[in-house]
């Protein structure tokens, strides 16, 4: 009886044993896979930013293979979803580095889950590539921890030229209470003075308040010329419909956070005349064709696309820039996370927010031509001179 | 003169919010009253009536249908979980604690909110007002003087949340008093044995007293939507604020709970308004400062204060 039984056991481990084996030698064919981890909000408050990007290297990882993989190895992403948590982001990035052996990191979608990661990536001496505007994130540079999507500093710089040009010299910022909010609060409080632009209002509101009028109201009483908001939806849709409620007619400006197609449905009548900085997927079309990225824009919108029948965003962008560069440098590095990491840091590459040039003081590569000027009419986005 | 127009402003704006936590405190209200259980998914109801106005009249789901078959729709959808939210209350055995109903109900709470962060997406979603056609910005000062000396513009929207509130508190005053079910409802309120002593099938009426709140509760939703804008998660944040309108009311006071939520509402604004810039961020936390103020000097309510002077000076 049993003797039967420990034959039976043997019997199934040996079985498992065989099948174990086939598969390393079925692999062997070609070269053992490069594994990079991707953790991105995909559920909770950044949701709307991690969902695309996620689609978009899942897209990537795709086409990579089927075009037979980086110098013959097969990619493989480890997909990971932080909740837009920090303190989960931490762990999520931890099991990525401990239990999957990643060669380097895509993401976090934001600047709270990326900067709560950033000691763990530093430690572990594992490149990150992070899809968040934060500006903290790579000033001070830190050895390991890269960004693609335009830091806060230059869409404010864009913002203030366009004021500065237009000579509205008065203004007035509603900015909303979370790391992106205040972030961009603090770039136009400092970077206004040199400008010559006037704040003489500051307001605030809470991330998911439903009524801006009383902030409104105090503007209104101001001699601001144009109304500079810096927020993500739904906030800044219901300043702009509040604002024209209220009869403030002056020039609204708002941030790339409002870079998508729900804002001119949440914001509706009232988008219309709203002025913001994007990156230049949302105009490609009206791009000149000797524009270098034109080509890499189109290409991707059209993949993104078809793949999942809607229109990509900039957020999947910052998702493509970020996979793109550890890619580019997987091909001359390879599996080496030290030789991947110098390698990035002397990279350029143009990709969907504009031509990067990293460098060992400037670990995001972009300036604040990576942005166009953008106006709303007619319910779609036109780009400015 | 800026500020008495400003004031007024806020005041509209106020009183609009205020007409929603009102209603969700009615909601507390009607049910507490008949059962003792604190419906924390009462929040929930009112992201069920604003999701549901939006499903049905945007793009993404293909149909354009009119507002007029919409709401009804949604606040006859939201009645029907009402009405499941309460059988499953009824289900445990009858001696089962408030507290442990109360549970259920926090968990409902979970429940239907990932459910709609699903069906829905995680993103705030725009929900068409009734009528598109803003009124022009009414003067206060016209009347008595050919100037504009105190312009406010109201949105139509913020006239239907007030509107509407108002002709909830005229149906509901006349339910309880004229119908026979809404009599029995507070016979129930009163004295749940005695009721069922006289042939009042108790636990039918609680049923119908969560269908009931769950309605209302949708159609606060539906109506505060196309100003505030809609998301799965909105449920939460309305529940607290209608249930601290409920509790500074003095829980199962109808009247209470209509005059704090309006309170808070236009405290909220006229706070956000007032007070200096840093603390327009706070203003969530203001209807929490009151209730907790409340809680301290009257822990039965504002009402229960006044009352309380009119005995003794009796």
């Amino acid at each position: 009886m049993r003797t039967s039984l420990l034959v039976a056991l043997l019997a199934v481990f040996a079985v498992g044993a065989l099948w174990l084996g086939t598969l390393p030698a079925a692999q062997a064919a070609s070269k053992a896979p490069y594994v990079i981890g991707a953790v991105f909000d995909v559920t909770g408050t950044g949701a709307p930013l991690g969902t695309p990007e996620r689609d978009t290297v899942l897209l990537l990882e795709k086409q990579i293979n089927a075009a037979g993989g980086i110098n013959g190895h097969p990619l493989k992403v480890v997909m990971a979803d932080n909740a837009s948590d920090e303190a989960q982001s931490v762990m999520t990035v931890k099991r990525l580095i401990e239990q999957d052996k990643v060669l380097a990191i895509i993401g976090p979608s934001q600047t709270g889950t990326t900067l709560s990661a950033a000691g763990t990536v530093e430690a572990a001496h594992v490149p990150m590539i992070s899809c968040a505007a934060g500006v903290k994130i790579v000033d001070p540079v830190k050895p390991y921890i890269f960004k693609t999507a335009q830091s806060d500093v230059h869409a404010v710089a864009k913002v203030l030229d366009y004021l500065k040009v237009n000579k509205l010299h008065d203004i007035a910022i509603i900015t909303v209470t979370n790391a992106f909010g205040e972030s961009g609060k603090g770039q136009l409080l400092a970077q206004a003075k040199g400008m010559g632009i006037n704040i003489v209002a500051a307001e605030t509101f809470g991330a998911t308040d439903t009524d801006m009028q009383p902030q409104l109201i105090r503007i209104r009483g101001t001699k601001a010329q144009a109304i500079v908001c810096w927020g993500t939806n739904p906030g800044p849709a219901l300043v702009a419909k509040n604002a024209r409620q209220l009869g403030l007619k002056g020039l609204i400006i708002m941030s790339h956070g409002i870079a998508n197609h729900k804002f001119i449905e949440l914001a509706g009548a009232a988008a219309e005349g709203v002025v913001f900085p994007a990156g230049k997927l949302l105009v490609r079309d009206d791009l000149a064709n000797t524009e270098k990225q034109k080509t890499v824009l189109k290409n991707y919108a059209a993949a993104f696309s078809a793949e999942y029948k809607h229109e990509p965003d900039t957020f999947g962008g910052h998702a493509y820039d970020a996979m793109m560069v550890v890619v580019q440098a997987l091909k001359t590095a390879g599996d080496d996370r030290a030789k991947l990491r110098a390698t990035i840091e002397h990279l350029s590459y143009t990709g969907i927010s504009g031509t990067f040039h990293f460098s060992p003081t400037d670990h995001n590569g972009l300036t604040k031509d990576s942005f166009a000027m953008v106006v709303i009419r007619g319910g779609k986005w036109v780009p400015l001179k | 003169m800026g500020w008495i127009s400003n004031t007024l402003q806020s005041l509209i704006s106020g009183i609009a919010v205020g007409s929603t936590y009102a209603i969700v405190a009615l909601g507390f209200t009607i049910i507490f009253s008949s059962t003792e259980v604190v419906n924390f998914a009462q929040g929930e109801f009112v992201m069920i009536g604003a999701m549901i106005s939006y499903w049905l009249t945007y793009d993404d789901f293909g149909l354009r249908w009119p507002l007029y078959v919409v709401v009804p729709i949604a606040v006859a959808v939201s009645a029907v979980v009402g009405l499941l939210l309460g059988w499953v209350l009824m289900r445990p055995r009858k001696d089962a604690s408030p507290i442990s109903l109360i549970i259920i109900t926090v968990g409902a709470s979970v429940l239907l909110q990932g459910i709609a962060g699903n069906q829905w997406g995680k993103d705030a979603v725009p929900v068409p007002p009734f009528t598109a056609v803003d009124p022009p910005p009414l003067d206060l000062g016209a009347i008595f003087h050919n100037g504009s000396l105190f312009p406010v513009s109201v949105q139509s929207q913020q006239l239907w949340v007030m509107g509407l509130m108002v002709l909830l508190v005229i149906g509901l005053t006349l339910f309880f008093n004229k119908t026979m079910v809404g009599k029995a409802l507070r016979a129930v309120a009163v004295n749940k044995h005695g009721a069922r002593l006289v042939g009042i099938n108790v636990s039918r009426l609680v049923m119908g007293a969560f269908a009931l709140s769950a309605a209302m509760g949708a159609l606060a939703g539906a109506a505060i939507a196309p100003i505030s804008t809609g998301n799965y998660a909105m449920g939460a944040m309305m529940g607290l604020k209608g249930f601290a309108a409920a509790i500074v009311g003095g829980l199962g006071n109808f009247t209470g709970s209509i005059v704090a939520g309006v309170l808070l509402g236009v405290l909220e604004t006229c706070g956000a308004g007032f007070l200096p810039p840093e603390f327009a961020q706070y203003k969530d936390a203001f209807a929490f400062i009151i209730l907790l103020l409340v809680l301290f000097i009257s822990p039965n309510g504002i009402f229960a204060l006044w009352r309380r002077k009119k005995a003794v000076r009796a």
